[in-house]
């Protein structure tokens, strides 16, 4: 039955995939500090997991990054976890999402939080369990989320009453993520730009005292890494159709972004602020498709090398 | 390591290869030992330590005890081994909460202290093999067993890998004498050892993890939000979850150690269909419930000396019950409410007697499902965060309305039709067994029943999830 059913999603163009969860970050993470303590780690969320390419950043600086963003999460958890990490003093690239970043900081709670959880609390034989578990879901078919019974699975056969689609994003084992939106239904794709949208415009407004004391928080994590001679670099990514227009109402440049701008340590890149990062449209509104993704990678990683040489004095 | 884990499995496969070999026996005693081990270092390394010395501690004390003529001296001893071994599981387990509630009443009086946080880590399984050497130790004592004369053996008994991490709690008599002749599984034992594997994997995987926890969180991380049927949906599934949780890792434990030919006592005896707070102590967890009467309950006097001092035996002993569960004060609340049930299931008792009619069914039906529904409000306590979030959802539970806050209509049915499907399970099989209920059915149709678990495993979503008793 197993072997049938391997076949028939094969058949529909499947093909393995692995799984995007707490044991995979936790694997990544493993090798923070491992070799050396110079890695270049990003973190943030889905637009940065799909819109930096990890091996362009790793042709560009000679050092593949880990990627540690998590989807649809804040960034905070993993940018204080890697600050309280003494050896890590490599640099940091960490994504701006106006919906995520200015709206209230906490280490403590959500996705990243669960995951840095399951990472500290990893037992001496979980990396074989690792390997394994990847090696099987490199190999079969049977194992990609949207085809397992879920729930979700099954209510969206009976609503749609069709059989899901292959997948159009592919995680890699380094947990970076490739979009091909032209095999994306175009219609959902439109939804799903309106449904980001829709959530930027519900996300919680904070007062001016709440921003600064949340700005000066960031500034402390960003101070212990630079301290250890780390560095870090806050980049927001691009975003297009209706998600850009309320991401641009809701959180306007100048209360937002130039603020944390002046008031970070950090280095600051927001890709409306240069023509070659500007240039690309998001198929969904919020995330670059994988060919556009190596583009934008190159000329980030050109920014950001020309930003670097700049001395943190003169900053 | 843990039964639902691919590293598991191929330990397990190396282990049976071993066991089969064509080896003397003790040698394959030494091999059950060291895979115990690596079973237990695959968590945690240094950790083994603390179990080697447990073992090796306890069995010469016990020989110790048997030479020591004196009574005051024997007492003695005793106490000093009970000391070292609670001793341990209090440092480990309740060293935090001793001094959170310390700093507490410092506070009460007006001294604000603030030690540094101690920053243990709480030894896997160590509440199991703590009771399972006092167990021990107190039959060498009581005289019911001998000191067991092959160290091997003893370390065995504590060490074994499939009940080592979260029970059953094994007594030395059950199990030491499995150690004197050579172990092999038969053909129908091994069958039935793996079927049980995959039943407990089943249990975990699909029914806890897959569908009730997911529900269960939703409503218990979110508590104060929860309305009426929120409560009891949430409440429903947490009882089905921790069931499913508990008894599947306990089935794959048995299972595991009959494919070794080891023989280790039923866990759960459809506890769901007990009739008053007293069946269901015989049917929940059976090997605590039992170490609780005969190592707490009885050495308290029991129901030797007066009907108070009965009730407040009863109730001290569910307390303490409820704290071994781990160190918070909302399991000595779950515990104290089982025990003041059970202390009211004795009034009641009292009073109505062996009255006949009691024993129809469609008095007992209404009394399993009372005796459930009031096992589910202890659960209450058992899971929320926090007091405060625990008497939301009781009081909620206790004021019928409309309202649904957090859970789906799917999600409820969800809930209700396997809790349903479990409690009518539980209710037809109450005086039977799992073996009894599967032997009925032809070989051809167990097969198929086996594929289609094998299939569910295979194809299960969802996270990753200890299992529960683990933080114990």
């Amino acid at each position: 039955v197993l072997g049938s059913w391997e076949i028939f999603w094969r058949s529909r163009g499947f093909v393995p995939m692995v799984s995007d969860d707490a044991r995979l970050w936790s694997s990544v993470r493993t090798h923070l500090v491992e070799n050396d303590n110079q890695e270049i780690v990003l973190i943030g969320a889905s637009r940065i997991q799909e819109g930096m390419d990890t091996a362009v950043v790793g042709e560009s600086f000679g050092r593949r990054p880990l990627q540690l963003a998590i989807r649809g999460s804040k960034c905070f958890p993993v940018l204080d976890h890697l600050a309280k990490e003494t050896e890590f003093n490599g640099l940091l690239i960490c994504e701006v999402i106006p919906q995520f970043f200015f709206t209230g900081v906490d280490t403590k709670d959500g996705t990243q939080a669960s995951y840095i959880n399951f990472f500290e609390k990893q037992a001496a034989c979980d990396w074989l369990e690792s390997r394994m578990r990847l090696w099987l879901q490199q190999s079969f078919v049977c194992r990609v989320p949207n085809i397992l019974p879920s729930e979700e699975t099954i209510l969206g056969i009976i609503q749609t009453r069709k059989l899901p689609r292959p997948p159009f994003r592919f995680i890699q084992p380094d947990r970076c993520r490739h979009a091909y939106f032209a095999n994306a239904d175009p219609a959902a794709l439109s939804k799903q730009d309106a449904e980001f949208a829709r959530y930027a415009n519900q996300s919680r407004s904070v007062t001016e005292k709440e921003l600064d004391t949340d700005l000066e928080l960031v500034e402390e994590m960003v101070q212990r890494i630079e301290a250890r001679g780390g560095r870090v670099i806050f980049v927001e990514m691009p975003v297009s159709g209706e998600l850009q227009m309320v991401e641009e109402t809701k959180f306007p440049r100048s209360v937002y972004w130039d603020k944390f701008a002046a008031r970070t340590s950090g280095l600051t890149i927001r890709y409306m602020d240069f023509s070659s990062l500007s240039r690309f449209r998001c198929p969904d509104g919020s995330h670059l498709d994988h060919q556009d993704a190596i583009q934008f990678t190159k000329d980030f990683c050109n920014i950001a090398k020309d930003k670097l040489q700049t001395p943190l004095a003169l900053r | 390591m843990v039964f639902n884990s691919f590293v598991f499995f191929a330990f397990f496969a190396g282990v049976l290869l071993l066991h089969y070999l064509p080896l003397p026996w003790k040698v394959k005693k030494v091999n059950l030992l060291v895979a115990s081990y690596i079973f237990y270092a695959a968590w945690n390394p240094p950790f083994v330590i603390l179990l080697i010395i447990a073992a090796v501690v306890d069995f010469y004390l016990a020989h110790w005890l048997v030479s020591i003529k004196s009574i005051g001296a024997r007492r003695a001893l005793i106490c000093i081994s009970l000391f070292l071994n609670l001793g341990l599981l209090g440092f480990f387990k309740y060293g935090q909460f001793l001094l959170d509630n310390f700093t507490r009443i410092l506070a009460l009086g007006g001294i604000y202290f603030r030690p540094a946080a101690p920053d243990i880590v709480l030894p896997l399984g160590i509440s199991f093999y703590t009771f399972e050497t006092i167990s021990y130790l107190v039959d060498v004592y009581r005289g019911k067993i001998k000191p067991w004369h092959s160290f091997l053996d003893y370390a065995l008994f504590l060490t074994f890998f499939p009940h080592l991490v979260a029970g059953p709690i094994v007594r030395a008599g059950d199990f030491l004498p499995q150690c004197e002749e050579p172990k092999r599984a038969s053909a129908p034992q091994m069958g039935w050892g793996l079927s049980l594997l995959l039943f407990g994997l089943f249990e975990k995987m699909i029914l806890a993890d897959g569908i009730l926890a997911p529900i269960a969180d939703q409503v218990y991380n979110e508590a104060r939000s929860a309305g009426f049927w929120d409560a009891w949906i949430g409440t429903l599934g947490f009882a089905g979850q921790i069931f499913f949780d508990f008894a599947g890792y306990s089935n794959c434990g048995i299972g595991v150690a009959l494919c070794l030919g080891f023989v280790l006592k039923d866990n759960f005896r459809f506890p769901y269909a007990a009739i008053g707070f007293s069946d269901f102590w015989q049917r929940w967890h059976i090997s605590l419930s039992g170490w609780l009467r005969d190592y707490l309950y009885i050495s308290l006097g029991g129901n030797r000396r007066g009907t108070l001092r009965t009730f407040l035996n009863l109730i001290l002993t569910m307390l303490l019950g409820g704290l071994w569960h781990g160190a918070s004060w909302r399991f000595v609340a779950w515990g104290g409410l089982h025990g003041i049930f059970l202390v009211c299931e004795r009034v009641a008792r009292y009073f109505v007697g062996e009255w006949q009619a009691l024993q129809r069914w469609f008095f007992k039906m209404p009394m399993v499902l009372t005796t459930f529904a009031m096992v589910c409000v202890t659960w209450v306590f058992f899971r929320a965060q926090s007091f405060g979030d625990a008497f939301h959802l009781v009081r909620k539970m206790f004021t019928p309305s409309r309202s649904h806050n957090l859970v789906m209509l799917s999600e409820g049915l969800t809930v209700t039709v396997v809790i349903g499907i479990l409690l009518l399970g539980h209710w037809w099989l109450r005086d039977s067994s799992i073996e009894r209920f599967v032997e009925r059915f032809p070989w051809w149709l167990r097969s198929v029943a086996i594929a289609g678990i094998l299939i569910c495993l295979a194809l299960a979503p969802g996270d990753e999830r200890a299992f529960i008793y683990f933080q114990f």
